[in-house]
This record gives structure tokens, C-alpha cells and sequence, in this order.
């Protein structure tokens, strides 16, 4: 019995050796297509997921009032579409549909990715210059979301309280983990914080416009700033990124014979674009879709926008990507011109400020002639310059935030009036629809406290 | 022969010439009806004990010169044999006793042959005779109702596979491994021919499975395959069968009469719901009775003559039209062959077959060939033995079938289900063109544009389309066993398998896919009128090919010692490797012209405008082309003892090590120790529990830990990269794990009791199991807030526990010129979530598809389980439903579905059966012996389909309950459907479509199948060689004998299209 003990454990510790040997054998990845996030390359590639990081929600498109739907439309459109527009207080009765919440987390996970592959790399992953610009552009797309996710979740922000509620703040990838809604400004905070990281980091313009850029940097950091009021440094990082380019495209050189007038260019090639994101639903040249009377009639004669925005059939055609299927809702030169007239004007610059809009107007005018009169009393200056930057970003997604803002101050805002089937829906200023709720799904799992509507 | 007999024991020289002073009892044991070699008997003489090897030999160092030897095994009768001075050698003849075929069974556990009486664990063997009680192509399907503790579950979805024990797992592989001959297999179980297959042998418990390892965690089930047997000569074996059925019953599935659904497309139309449909910048097809109501409005003049034409369309019926058009009776043909031989040193069998499946959709259509031969070489006097296998499997599978037609609809999804009054051909039998992806009217307006025919006919198109897949599998066996010493055996073993398969998809020019393809993207220059086509003319011809290869090896050695019969020692060591690799590309061409074999290039970079909607220019060539590979490999040490002790007691124990190349985890969590424990107590062995009455009684307990994989998940965050993005053109990729530093594999314990019995000469017998099964570290996909930036996270999350009963009950009522016996299996199985450490789930999600659809661990409750809203009927004034809110009668919606909680769902029960079992009488007379098999299943929920007033709502029609739906005052009495509101409303739909008032108790009984069987009397014949020849005849799927709950569904099959069909099959069965 004894010897039998003795051989078998003998060839046991045998054969438990053999299986020591070969290392090599185990140390091959099992599917071929799943690749370990680790070098520079699969930073970039994360990053360059556009269909991921530049895109924006399309909520804040519907609910701004710029757009009208026929009542056949409205009825055939999904019920939360449906209720977006008509500013129901519950929008999503399913509770499934939380795209404009998910997405900008998303975006931020790929960049919280990003920048922990790029912190464990050795050396810099061999190529510093690129190391540099991968970690501004995560920086870039993760100010951009958190930005994003304020248009939609938080009210208009209001300098005189700290204690309007923001969204979390998400800086690394780690789940699970503890959360909850930071307030307004900090959240503007960090994405500025992260914006003057991201700044010395990229180059001034980048060669793809899905790319973050110096340029971008400042033109969001103006965006920022517009929403809080803080004109002087909205002015400044207009000028900055405009220093870098300041193309404008002069109207008067469009097709106008063309389905889309602007698809002579695409998201890359056209000159006023400096940051490109679409929305998620389109809503270009889409039957039923159609621009606001108000709106409509408020262009002039002679004012080439509006036959560059709207075809015959008053459908929205102005998308700046060139392309039906994306909506363009990224950065572009005209918004800060618009933004560096009106924090001039707010400065009370006026002349600088008149001579910034006919530098722009000049372009969207038949022949460089622009017919109206341009206001001289400072308070009829802006709200002339506020309508023209409502008419001349119309379905870029920029006016829930102006409204947001506006409404703010008693002068500028204003109430949202709309019709179907005979009923009369408003969302009064300063609503509390304003915010969009935040999925069920969320406030269960993170017990984050809920936006109410009513 | 160089050696005598002593020489081939493997005794020194010295040791043989001391026994000679005493008297050595050599010989063998055989079986007295099939000549077998018998392993396991217990002789004994004088108080010396022995037993016989695998070869049926022993050798007993007897005192004395003369005496008795006792022989015993269990399944057969004792013995006592005299022996003298003269004896040299003792061929033993052991008669089986009668009905005991199933006690003497050694099963196969893929390493090592044991004898049953020796197993402590849970082995349950099917043999050849009820494995061939069924016919049929799959060898699998062959277990089912047939086999204890295994299920072939039904019902949607994921909830609808077969399970050994539950299920233990909740998001990796649960799938039971299956092991042919010796080896784990992975390619198509279709590659298996049932008449190929010996016995099958199914591992239930730790100490039966654990020796599998890391992947035994759900069960395995061991093929082995036939092999010669040790009867001289040589035998031929033919098997032939045919079967057919009826065509399918597609009205199985209710659905809203067309002239109801017309009806409810003229108010959507009245209300201007297609107003925006009809100029469509994408020409969104509308439905033929929305285009008349058009003409309507149009020409009021001929307001009748439109009438009169959608009138024709309330009578059709598209389910009428694939019953006549797309389905068909089915009709299978099997084919087997086979022959084996001994003579002497060398046995062979080889075998061929070839299988005909042509399937109750048209144009489906199987075919198999398979072919296995192999040889076993014994030399040196037994003491070597070289054996090979070759096994080749070829299928042939057109898969040119059409089971539904499909359109775009209007909520723009290519694969909307195509209105209820569409038709495949008119009355004479002439296809007809069917709506699909545009308005007719667009349609037409293009015609003369020079573009291919637009229209799509879909008869006309199945013809125009091929499908085919061929695959190849072949297995090589190789192996060298060389009996080292007495009792010790080693042996090498080596399988070599790969298995391809090539899916060739052509869509000629004519087919509906390819001119719609070309079509779409044509180009039209808009001064010249001149057409382009960035799709050239020509077929597309996709291609995909999946190629596997795995390599095996194994080293083992095994060992049995007695000691003087009172202890015996088995065991195997081993060693073993196995590498499986996989590679799949897939690739399209363009342009392809079947005849002459060449396609032409095209351009992929470009964007094209849809020639249908110029507002969509951002449109790119298809680019299909793509490949991926696996590779598994596993390197594993292992060990199996056995300690019995006088037959009465047994001991066992298993160790097993495995490795794998798990990506990314950390190396000590990769070589994971997998063991298992038993014992076993023969109490019909003791002295003092002898009794006449009681032929066996068996007591066995194990307790034992196995693992499960999950090969998709590693440590580290990972991607999978994508060609280019569309808009930029850039390469990109998705993240498609985050990073899990804690990765681990799963473990499931299992304890095992068991009782096997046998009384009366085995007129009763039987076993009674319980078991208890632990998961832990489970692997579970849960649910993440947005703010994880992934919506689901899955990690070793979760405990799981699943137990049950499993009994057996054999007996033989009657026995005498009628012979009737009869199987009863009950099984008990629950399972459910212990521990989940997941965030809280989403109330509406669980109800909508926690049935199959999608898993949601909840704790204690099963994987799959049915929740729902509690139902308070219909308001007896308006039909409405009326729901709970806070544990009141409600009728505000809104805030029902608003406060939804998980506490304030009602659950019902699982998905799954906890009880099934099955009765299976057999009958024989004379030459006759019919049997059947009636199976019950309880314990488990359905959900039954129904109506949805939002698909309605929104031109698409919907179950036939609307016909159900209250209307008057009183039908509160009679139906729980609510009464039909025109206008959408969301919450109203969801209290009672989540209600409980469409969950039924799915309990019930079927009369599953019978067999019918002559044998012809060959023994009686003249004719010598026929040893066998039988007719026989067997019916499947009979139907539901009863259902508890009375909703005119089959439960097993509430969601299907159509029940299985009823099929019969002859056939004849030779043996030469």
C-alpha cells in the first residue's frame, strides 16, 4: 500500500510539473478581433469614434421652438418626440429612451479610457507630440459632454446662487462607484478646468473637423462663458478662436439649385465649421419638418439664408455638414461672430459690435448688400444681434441654451407658443420643462435626485 | 506466441516461480449472452478473493489444489465452480439476470470504463436500445423524455435549451459540454450519426463530471460511438426509415382578420395618420388598402369601384398563403450501413450513412453523408493494443426556404411583418408582386428610367436566390494502450478533428436584393438623363466560411489492485493538452456572374446619392469583407481513485487542475483546482442485510466542485476595431469591455445523495437522487446606470444554487406471454438567483423579457421567471383595464406605471419547469413489443401573446384577441382584453399588457410518441445469418393529452408560429 502511495504521488508531482513547462502555450489572446486598449494607435482609433463622440442629442432640437410639424407629422412621430415638442411634462412613459442622458456618459467613458491608457503608458507610448494632442483631444470631448449634459439637465445658470443643481461629474472609468449631482457651476468648473488642460495640448486647427482643436477650445470656452453671463471672457475666447480663422462663407457662392445647398461641402471641407457634431436624429429635408413662420418671414429680401435654410417646400435644409443624415450641432465660425457682437454690445461697444455683424450679414447677403438698417440704441442693438443669431442658428441645437439664458433677464425673454389639433401648448419662460427629467433607470441604480417638470 | 500465459501478466520470473509451489487459479469471465468480457466479478475461494480485469481475466493464488470457486456480480446469477489438480484454466460463463441489463452497464465517464457498482456518483446511461427508440437525424434529441434529470426545455428564447440540473450559470457558456469518444466536441452535433452511437452516457454530479473540469460545471454527456465487439467473425448491419408529416397549421397564432385591420386603416387614413407618409422624401411604402382610400379621395367619382376593390382585400389572408406557398408535409430519409468484425488480433468496424432531410419549408432541404472506420490491433499478446478512427461527416444544406415575407413599413424598419392581407399569387397560381421597400406609385413614376425592374415577387425571388451550405467535419482518432505491469495500464491517446463550413449566398440578377442594391444607388446625371451603376450589373454573391481545428492529446495511466478480494485500488493519472483554433472570413463580390465565376470591382470610398431620395447622398457600397479567429487552448492534470473495501464500501476521489489561456487574468486565478469526493455503501453486500427479497441497495454520496467559462471576457478594457466610420472614413473602434481586474472563473459545488435499488429480481428497481448545486462567482451581465457610460457590466457578480430529486422507478407488472414494463422518471428541479450584487432593476424591463429574452438575476427567484402588474379585469362601464396603485383598484395610469416598483410586481413562477417527468410503458407479445412515452411538465408560467392597440395605432396589425376585446357592457365577464381606444395611450396599454392576466400555469401532459415494432422470428428460420430482422414504426409528437389552463395554446409553445409537427416514420432494421 505504502509503495503504491509512494509511485502515485511520484507521478502526480510528475505530471503536475509537465503542465509547469511551456509557458508560451497560454499566453495567446483568445479571439483575434478584442484588443487590449494599450498603445497610441488604440487611443486614437477610441477617440475617432465618431459615431460616438460626435454626436449630440436631438431634444434640445425639437423643444427650442425653432421647428414646426405639421399635425400629420406630429401624429406620426414617435410618442417621445411627441411629447418633446409639445413640452408635456413626461416625456418618455416607457422610461427607455434616455439617449440624451446615456450618450454624453458615454463619450465621457471613452475619454476617461483614453486618458488612463495614456497615463499608464510607458514613455509616453514612444511619441510624445501625439501622446500630447490624443490627451487634449480626451480632454476636449470630455468638457464637450459634460457641457452637453447642462443644455439638457440643468437650468440656465444664474451667478447669484451657487446651489443650482448640475450633473455628476464622471472623472475615471471605475463602476461601480458612488454618485451624485454636482451644482451648476461646478460642473462649468471642471469643464473649463479641463478646456484650459486640453488648450495648450492641440494644435490650432486639426485636420479633420471630428478632431478637437485650439480653436475648438475657445470657441466652447466662449460658449461657456456667453451661458454664464461673463461677456468679457466669452469676448476673449471668441477673438481667440477667431484669430486662429475666421472664414465666413459667403452665401451669394451656394447652389442653389442643388437639394442641399451646402453639399458642395462636407463635415470637413466647409469653411466655417471648427468643431463637428451632428445630432442623432436628423432632421434635415425630413417631410412635415419645417421652420416656425416667425422665423420664416423674419428674413429679409435679399438675405440668402433663407433659401439656403429652407427649400420650396419650407423644409429645413440647412445643415452645414452638407448631408441629410447629419444635422450639424458642432462648433462654427458665425456663432462666434454672433457671440463676440453681442458681448461687445453687452460692453457697450457698439460700433465694434455693428461692424462684427456686417462683417458676417456681408456673406449672407445677396451680393454682399445687406438691406436692413442695423440699430443704433444700445438695447435695440441686442435684441436685433439675438435675432439674428437665432435666425442664422436655426437646428444647430444653440437656442435652448440662449432661451435658457435669456430668459434670465426680463428684457430678452420670452414665452413658447405652439398649436396641434386645436390646442394651444406653452412653455412659459423660466419653465421648469426647461430641464429634461433624468431616466428612471439612473435615479434607481445611482438614487441621484430627479429634475421635476410640471 | 513468444510468451505463455504468465509471462503476459507481466510477473518476474521470480514471483512466478514461487507461486508455482502453490496452486494459481487462472481464466476468464464472459457473458453467456453476448460473449463479452465481464470486468468487476468478485471470485473467491478458500477466503482468498479476486476480480477480473478489463479483459475479463483473473488469477487467484488458491491454497489448495481442489475447491470451490464462489463467482459473483451483480446483474448476473452467482456461481460456484469446482476446480482440481487439473485444472489449468477456468472459462466462466456468467448468466446475466433477466431485466438487469441496465445494473450491469459499465458507464464511460470519456477517461475510464466503470462499472456502475463502483460509481459513486450520478451517471446515467442510455443504451443502444433506447437510443434507437426514436428516429430522427440528431442524435441529441434522442435524450430527451428519456433521461433523468435532463430537459429539453421550450418556450422563447434563451429559456428554450436543454439543461442537465438547472441552470448554475447566468451569462457565460451553459451549455452542456459533450464529449465523442473521449474527446470534447465542438462543431455541429448534426455532424453525429445517431446510428453511429453505442451509448450515451450522461454526468450529472461532481465526482461523475469534475473530472471534466473547468467546463463540467453544466454537465456532460459522453458519446461513444460503435466500435467491434469481441463476437468473431463478421456482421452487417442495414437501418432505413422514412418519415413524414403534415404542413404546418400557421393559424396557430391568432390574428386580426383583414377586414378588421382594413377598417382600422381607413380611421387612421380618415384622421390623415398617412397624409405625411405620402410625400415621403424616402417614398415609404403604404399599404395596397391606404393606396385605394388615396384613390378614393382622389376620384370620388369612382368612390364604388375602389370600394369594391378593398372588399376583395378583406378576404385574404396571408397565412393561408404560405401555408399553400412556403410550407409543405416534410419527408426525411436515413440510410445506415454498417459492418464489424473480429478476428482474433484485429476487430474493425466501418460504417456509412446518408441522411435526407427535406424540411416543411420549401426549399430547405438537408443532406448528410457520414462515414466512420476504424480498426483496434492487439499484439504481443494483448499486452499492446493500437487502435485509429477515422470519422468523416459532409452536410449539404440548401437553405433557399422563405418562412415569412418582410417590408419596410412605416416605422422605417426593413423587417416590419408584411400586412395581414398580402398575397403570393392570385387565383390561378401566378406570383404576384408584394410591397416592399417603396410606394408603388414611386415605383411606377421610375419605371422608365432605364432601372432595373423594381417590383419584388416573392416566389418568383426564392428561386433567384442561393443558399447553400456545405460543411465538412472529420475526426481522426488515434491511440496506443501497453499494459506496463499486472493492474497497470498506460495509454496515449490522440484526436485530431476540424470542421468547416462554407455559407455561399448568391443573389443573382434577377433576385429582388441584388436589383434593389443596384437600383438604390444608381447615379443619374441630371443633364444628360445617363445612368450609372457604382453596383455593377451582376449577382452578389456573399460568402462566408467558419474553418475549426482542434488538436488532443492525452497521456494517461491506469491501475487496479486487489489485495487478497477484500480491498480494491482503481485509479487513472493523467495528462493532457488540447489546442482548438477557429477562423471565420466572410467576403462579398459584386457584379458576379455565376457562369463564368468572375465579379467586378467597385468602389467603396465613395458616397452615392439614393436614387430614390435625393436628400440622402451620404451613402457608401456595402463593404462586407471581414474576419475573426479564436483560439482555446487548455492544459489540464488529472486523477480519479477508487477504494473499495469487500465490495460493501467504496471510496472515491477526483483532482483536477486546468489552465487556459483565460486573456488577461491573473496566472494564479487561471489554474483553478477542481475536486470531488464520494462514497459509496453496498448494503446488500452486508452480512446482516441479506435478504431474498432485495437483489441491490446501493447508498452513494459525493460532494465535488467543477467550473464554467466564459471565453469573452478578460481583465483589461478592449476594443474591437471597425473599418472605417462612415462620415469619416477614418478607422475607429468601440469599446467592447470595460477592464475587470477580478476576473475569475465560475465554480459550481455539487453534493450528491443517492439510493439505488433492485427487489424481486429486479421486477422493481430503481433510484432515488438529490441534489444540491452551488455557483459561485458567477459571472453576470448587469445593468448600469447611463453614468457607467455602458449600459451593461458584467463580472463574476452572482451566487446560484439549484436542487432537485430525481427518481427512477423500473418495474414489470406483468411477465408472461405479455410482457409489460414500465419506466417512471419524476424530476424536481428549482433553481434560482442566491445572491446578485447588481444594481436595482428597471420594473418594466423585467416584466417585458425576463422569460427568455433577457436575463434578470433576481435573488431568489430563477433566471427566467414571469413578473407582471396585478390585474383588477375591466371596468364594466368602458372596458378599460384597471390596475393597483398602492394596493387599490386604479385607473390612473400614469402614476401606476410611474411608481412602478420591483416589490409591487407579482411574481409568478419560473419560465422553466420544476417538474417533469415521463411514464414509458413498453409491451410485448410474442414478436410484438409496442411502447409509448407520455410526459408531463408543471411548476413553470407562460405568457400568452396578445394585442397591442399602439402597433394598431400606428398601421401595423396586431393579435387576433383584438376580435376578444370588450365592447359592450357585461363582456367584463367573459374577456380580459380592453375595449379598443383610438387614441394612443401609452400607460393604458402597458397595465395590461404587463398584467397578470395574460400569465397561464403552463402545466401539462402530452402523449409524446409510440413505437411499434415487429421482429421477425429469425432464430426459427432455415436461412442461417440473419440474426436480426425487424419493422418497425414510430409516431412523434402526438399532441397534449392535458393543459391546466385552457387558453388554446400548446404551453411548451405559446409563442411559436406552429406547434412541432405530428410525424410518422417506417422503417426496417437487418442484421446479417
Amino acid at each position: 500500500m505504502k509503495l503504491i502511495y509512494k509511485t502515485y504521488m511520484l507521478a502526480l508531482s510528475m505530471v503536475l510539473s509537465l503542465g509547469a513547462c511551456s509557458r508560451g502555450f497560454l499566453e495567446i489572446k483568445p479571439q483575434r478581433t478584442q484588443v487590449i486598449v494599450e498603445t497610441l494607435q488604440d487611443v486614437e482609433s477610441l477617440l475617432d469614434n465618431a459615431s460616438v463622440l460626435n454626436r449630440t442629442d436631438y431634444y434640445r432640437l425639437i423643444s427650442d421652438g425653432d421647428f414646426y410639424y405639421t399635425d400629420s407629422k406630429i401624429m406620426s412621430i414617435p410618442e417621445v418626440q411627441r411629447n418633446l415638442y409639445l413640452w408635456n411634462a413626461i416625456i418618455d412613459p416607457t422610461e427607455r429612451t434616455n439617449s440624451a442622458w446615456d450618450m454624453p456618459y458615454q463619450q465621457i467613458m471613452y475619454a476617461n479610457v483614453a486618458m488612463e491608457t495614456l497615463t499608464k503608458m510607458s514613455d509616453h507610448g514612444g511619441n510624445r507630440l501625439q501622446w500630447d494632442v490624443l490627451l487634449g483631444r480626451a480632454l476636449f470631448f470630455r468638457a464637450w459632454a459634460h457641457y452637453n449634459l447642462l443644455q439638457d439637465f440643468a437650468e440656465g445658470y444664474d451667478e447669484s446662487t451657487d446651489s443650482q443643481l448640475g450633473v455628476p461629474i464622471i472623472k475615471n472609468s471605475n463602476y461601480p462607484r458612488q454618485i451624485t449631482r454636482s451644482f451648476l457651476k461646478e460642473v462649468y468648473d471642471f469643464t473649463v478646468d479641463d478646456l484650459n488642460r486640453a488648450k495648450d495640448l492641440l494644435p490650432l486647427r486639426s485636420d479633420r473637423t471630428t478632431r478637437p482643436s485650439q480653436q475648438a477650445v475657445h470657441a466652447l470656452l466662449s460658449r461657456i462663458y456667453l451661458n454664464q453671463g461673463a461677456y468679457g471672457l466669452a469676448l476673449e475666447h471668441a477673438e481667440k478662436a477667431l484669430h486662429i480663422q475666421d472664414t465666413l462663407l459667403d452665401y451669394n457662392e451656394l447652389p442653389f439649385t442643388a437639394v442641399l445647398p451646402f453639399s458642395v461641402f462636407n463635415y470637413n471641407t466647409h469653411p466655417e465649421i471648427i468643431f463637428f457634431t451632428s445630432s442623432t436624429s436628423s432632421f434635415v429635408a425630413v417631410q412635415g419638418i419645417q421652420v416656425n413662420d416667425d422665423l420664416t418671414n423674419s428674413y429679409g429680401d435679399g438675405d440668402l439664408r433663407k433659401k439656403a435654410f429652407l427649400n420650396s417646400d419650407n423644409l429645413y435644409i440647412g445643415t452645414y455638414s452638407g448631408a441629410s443624415s447629419y444635422n450639424f450641432t458642432g462648433l462654427a465660425n458665425d456663432e462666434l461672430y454672433l457671440t463676440k457682437a453681442e458681448s461687445l454690445v453687452r460692453m457697450d461697444r457698439l460700433e465694434e459690435a455693428k461692424e462684427v455683424m456686417s462683417t458676417l450679414l456681408m456673406k449672407r447677403f445677396i451680393n454682399n448688400d445687406i438691406t436692413v438698417d442695423i440699430p443704433r440704441d444700445k438695447d435695440e442693438l441686442l435684441r436685433w444681434i439675438l435675432r439674428e443669431r437665432q435666425k442664422e442658428l436655426v437646428g444647430r441645437g444653440i437656442r435652448w441654451s440662449d432661451l435658457k439664458r435669456l430668459n434670465r433677464d426680463g428684457n430678452t425673454q420670452s414665452d413658447l407658443v405652439r398649436n396641434y389639433q386645436g390646442e394651444r401648448y406653452e412653455l412659459p419662460t423660466n419653465s421648469s420643462r426647461y430641464v429634461f427629467a433624468l431616466p428612471l433607470s439612473e435615479i434607481e441604480i445611482s438614487g441621484l435626485e430627479q429634475n421635476m417638470r410640471d | 506466441m513468444l510468451f505463455n500465459l504468465s509471462d503476459a501478466w507481466g510477473q518476474s520470473a521470480e514471483t512466478r516461480a514461487a507461486e508455482r509451489q502453490k496452486t494459481v487459479l487462472l481464466g476468464e469471465v464472459r457473458s453467456a449472452t453476448d460473449d463479452r468480457h465481464i470486468q468487476g466479478v468478485s471470485l473467491r475461494t478458500n477466503g482468498v478473493s479476486a476480480s477480473s480485469d478489463e479483459m475479463g481475466r483473473f488469477r487467484i493464488p488458491a491454497d489448495k489444489s481442489t475447491g470451490t470457486v464462489e463467482v459473483r456480480h451483480i446483474g448476473f446469477q452467482p456461481q460456484s465452480i469446482d476446480y482440481d489438480e487439473r485444472t489449468t484454466y477456468l472459462t466462466i460463463s456468467l448468466e446475466p439476470l433477466e431485466n438487469q441489463l441496465e445494473e450491469v452497464e459499465v458507464v464511460s465517464t470519456g477517461y475510464q470504463q466503470l462499472p456502475k457498482e463502483r460509481a459513486t456518483g450520478s451517471f446515467v446511461q442510455i443504451d443502444n436500445e433506447l437510443l434507437n427508440r426514436r428516429v430522427g437525424s440528431n442524435v441529441l434529441d434522442r435524450l430527451a423524455d428519456v433521461t433523468p434529470g435532463l430537459i429539453f426545455n421550450n418556450g422563447k428564447g434563451a429559456a428554450a435549451q436543454m439543461r442537465i440540473r438547472g441552470q448554475n450559470t447566468i451569462h457565460s457558456d451553459a451549455r452542456v459540454l459533450v464529449i465523442v469518444d473521449n474527446f470534447p466536441y465542438e462543431g455541429d452535433i448534426n455532424n453525429i450519426n445517431p446510428n453511429d452511437v453505442e451509448s450515451i452516457t450522461v454526468l450529472k454530479d461532481a465526482a461523475a463530471a469534475s473530472i471534466w473540469g473547468a467546463r463540467a460545471g453544466n454537465g456532460v454527456i459522453v458519446i461513444t460511438t460503435k466500435k467491434a465487439g469481441n463476437q468473431g467473425g463478421t456482421q452487417i448491419e442495414a437501418n432505413v426509415n422514412t418519415t413524414v408529416g403534415h404542413t404546418p397549421d400557421l393559424h396557430y397564432q391568432p390574428l386580426m382578420s383583414s377586414a378588421d385591420f382594413i377598417e382600422i386603416e381607413r380611421m387612421l387614413f380618415d384622421r390623415g395618420f398617412y397624409t405625411n407618409y405620402e410625400n415621403s422624401v424616402s417614398k415609404t411604402p403604404l399599404n395596397p388598402a391606404v393606396e385605394l382610400f388615396i384613390q378614393q379621395r382622389e376620384h370620388p367619382d369612382r368612390y364604388d369601384e375602389f370600394e369594391r376593390e378593398i372588399e376583395k382585400l378583406k378576404g385574404y389572408d396571408i397565412r393561408s398563403d404560405y401555408e399553400k406557398y412556403f410550407y409543405r408535409a416534410p419527408l426525411m430519409q436515413q440510410y445506415a450501413f454498417r459492418t464489424q468484425g473480429n478476428n482474433g488480433g484485429n476487430r474493425y468496424h466501418a460504417s456509412i450513412g446518408y441522411d435526407r432531410n427535406q424540411t416543411e419549408v420549401v426549399g430547405n432541404i438537408g443532406n448528410r453523408f457520414s462515414g466512420i472506420i476504424g480498426n483496434t490491433w492487439s499484439l504481443l499478446d494483448n499486452r499492446l493494443e493500437l487502435s485509429g478512427q477515422a470519422s468523416f461527416t459532409s452536410q449539404q444544406n440548401e437553405n433557399n426556404g422563405m418562412t415569412e415575407i418582410t417590408y419596410m413599413g412605416y416605422r422605417n424598419i426593413p423587417t416590419s411583418t408584411i400586412f395581414p392581407y398580402a398575397r403570393l399569387a392570385d387565383e390561378q397560381g401566378n406570383p404576384l408582386p408584394v410591397t416592399k421597400d417603396y410606394r408603388l406609385g414611386y415605383l411606377e413614376s421610375v419605371a422608365g428610367d432605364g432601372l432595373l425592374d423594381w417590383s419584388y415577387v416573392p416566389l418568383l425571388d426564392r428561386d433567384n436566390n442561393d443558399r447553400t451550405a456545405r460543411g465538412n467535419d472529420l475526426r481522426m482518432d488515434a491511440g496506443i494502450r501497453y499494459k506496463l505491469t499486472e493492474g497497470i495500464n498506460v495509454h496515449a491517446r490522440y484526436q485530431y478533428w476540424t470542421g468547416n463550413t462554407y455559407n455561399r449566398q448568391l443573389y443573382n440578377l434577377d433576385s429582388y436584393y441584388a436589383r434593389n442594391e443596384i437600383n438604390r444607388l444608381t447615379q443619374r446625371d441630371e443633364s444628360t438623363g445617363a445612368l450609372s451603376y457604382p453596383i455593377p450589373m451582376g449577382g452578389i454573391l456573399d460568402m462566408d466560411n467558419v474553418r475549426a481545428q482542434a488538436h488532443n492529446l492525452r497521456l494517461q495511466a491506469d491501475f487496479n489492485y486487489n489485495f487478497n478480494a477484500l480491498h480494491e485500488l482503481n485509479g487513472i493519472l493523467g495528462y493532457e493538452i488540447r489546442d482548438q483554433q477557429g477562423d471565420t472570413d466572410k467576403r462579398r463580390s459584386y457584379g458576379y456572374d455565376d457562369r463564368v465565376g468572375v465579379s467586378q470591382s467597385v468602389n467603396y470610398k465613395d458616397f452615392y446619392t439614393s436614387y430614390f431620395n435625393q436628400y440622402y447622398a451620404y451613402n457608401l457600397i456595402p463593404f462586407m469583407d471581414r474576419e475573426s479567429g479564436t483560439v482555446d487552448r487548455f492544459r489540464s492534470v488529472f486523477s480519479n481513485i477508487s477504494y473499495a473495501y469487500d465490495r460493501r464500501y467504496t471510496f472515491t476521489g477526483s483532482l483536477r487542475f486546468d489552465e487556459s489561456n483565460l486573456f488577461g487574468v491573473n496566472a494564479n486565478q487561471k489554474r483553478v483546482p477542481l475536486y470531488s469526493l464520494g462514497v459509496g455503501w453496498n448494503l446488500a453486500n452486508e452480512r446482516f442485510f441479506r435478504s431474498t427479497a432485495i437483489d441491490r441497495l446501493h447508498l452513494r454520496t459525493t460532494y465535488g466542485r467543477a467550473g464554467n467559462i466564459n471565453r469573452s471576457l478578460t481583465a483589461y478594457t478592449t476594443a474591437y476595431y471597425n473599418t472605417r466610420d462612415l462620415l469619416t472614413q477614418l478607422p475607429f473602434a468601440n469599446i467592447a469591455t470595460p477592464r475587470n481586474p477580478d476576473l475569475r472563473w465560475e465554480k459550481i459545488t455539487t453534493t450528491n445523495f443517492g439510493v439505488d435499488f433492485s427487489l424481486w429480481k429486479s421486477r422493481i428497481s430503481g433510484s432515488v437522487e438529490y441534489y444540491n448545486k452551488d455557483g459561485d462567482d458567477v459571472i453576470g451581465t448587469i445593468p448600469s446606470p447611463g453614468t457607467a457610460g455602458i449600459k451593461r457590466i458584467t463580472g463574476n457578480f452572482g451566487q446560484t444554487n439549484a436542487r432537485g430529486f430525481e427518481f427512477v422507478l423500473n418495474t414489470v407488472p406483468f411477465k408472461g406471454k405479455i410482457k409489460w414494463s414500465n419506466q417512471l422518471l419524476v424530476n424536481t428541479v428549482k433553481d434560482k438567483i442566491v445572491n446578485y450584487d447588481g444594481p436595482p432593476l428597471v420594473p418594466l424591463n423585467v416584466m417585458s423579457s425576463s422569460d427568455g429574452l433577457t436575463a434578470f438575476p433576481i435573488e431568489g427567484r430563477p433566471l427566467w421567471a414571469l413578473y407582471s402588474l396585478p390585474w383588477g379585469g375591466l371596468d364594466a362601464q368602458n372596458g378599460d383595464p384597471i390596475g393597483y396603485l398602492n394596493g387599490e383598484p386604479s385607473k390612473d395610469y400614469r402614476e401606476i406605471m410611474n411608481s412602478l416598483t420591483m416589490d409591487g410586481l407579482v411574481y409568478h413562477g419560473p419560465a422553466r419547469p420544476t417538474r417533469y417527468g415521463s411514464m414509458r410503458n413498453t409491451l410485448e407479445w410474442k414478436q410484438m413489443a409496442l411502447s409509448f412515452n407520455i410526459t408531463y411538465r408543471g411548476g413553470h408560467y407562460f405568457k400568452k401573446e396578445t394585442v397591442s392597440y399602439y402597433d394598431l395605432l400606428t398601421g401595423v396589425a396586431t393579435h387576433g384577441d383584438f376580435d376578444k376585446r370588450w365592447q359592450n357592457s357585461g363582456d367584463e365577464h367573459f374577456t380580459q382584453i380592453p375595449a379598443f381606444e383610438e387614441e394612443i395611450n401609452t400607460p393604458r396599454e402597458q397595465v395590461y399588457t404587463y398584467s397578470s392576466a395574460r400569465i397561464f400555469k403552463a402545466d401539462h401532459m402530452r402523449l409524446q410518441d409510440i413505437r411499434l415494432e415487429y421482429s421477425f422470428p429469425t432464430e426459427n428460420w432455415k436461412m442461417k445469418g440473419f440474426r436480426r430482422l425487424s419493422l418497425y414504426g414510430y409516431v412523434n409528437n402526438i399532441g397534449l393529452l392535458w393543459s391546466k389552463s385552457d387558453t388554446g395554446y400548446d404551453p411548451d409553445y405559446a409563442s411559436a408560429d406552429y406547434v412541432p409537427i405530428r410525424t410518422f416514420s417506417f422503417g426496417i432494421n437487418l442484421i446479417l
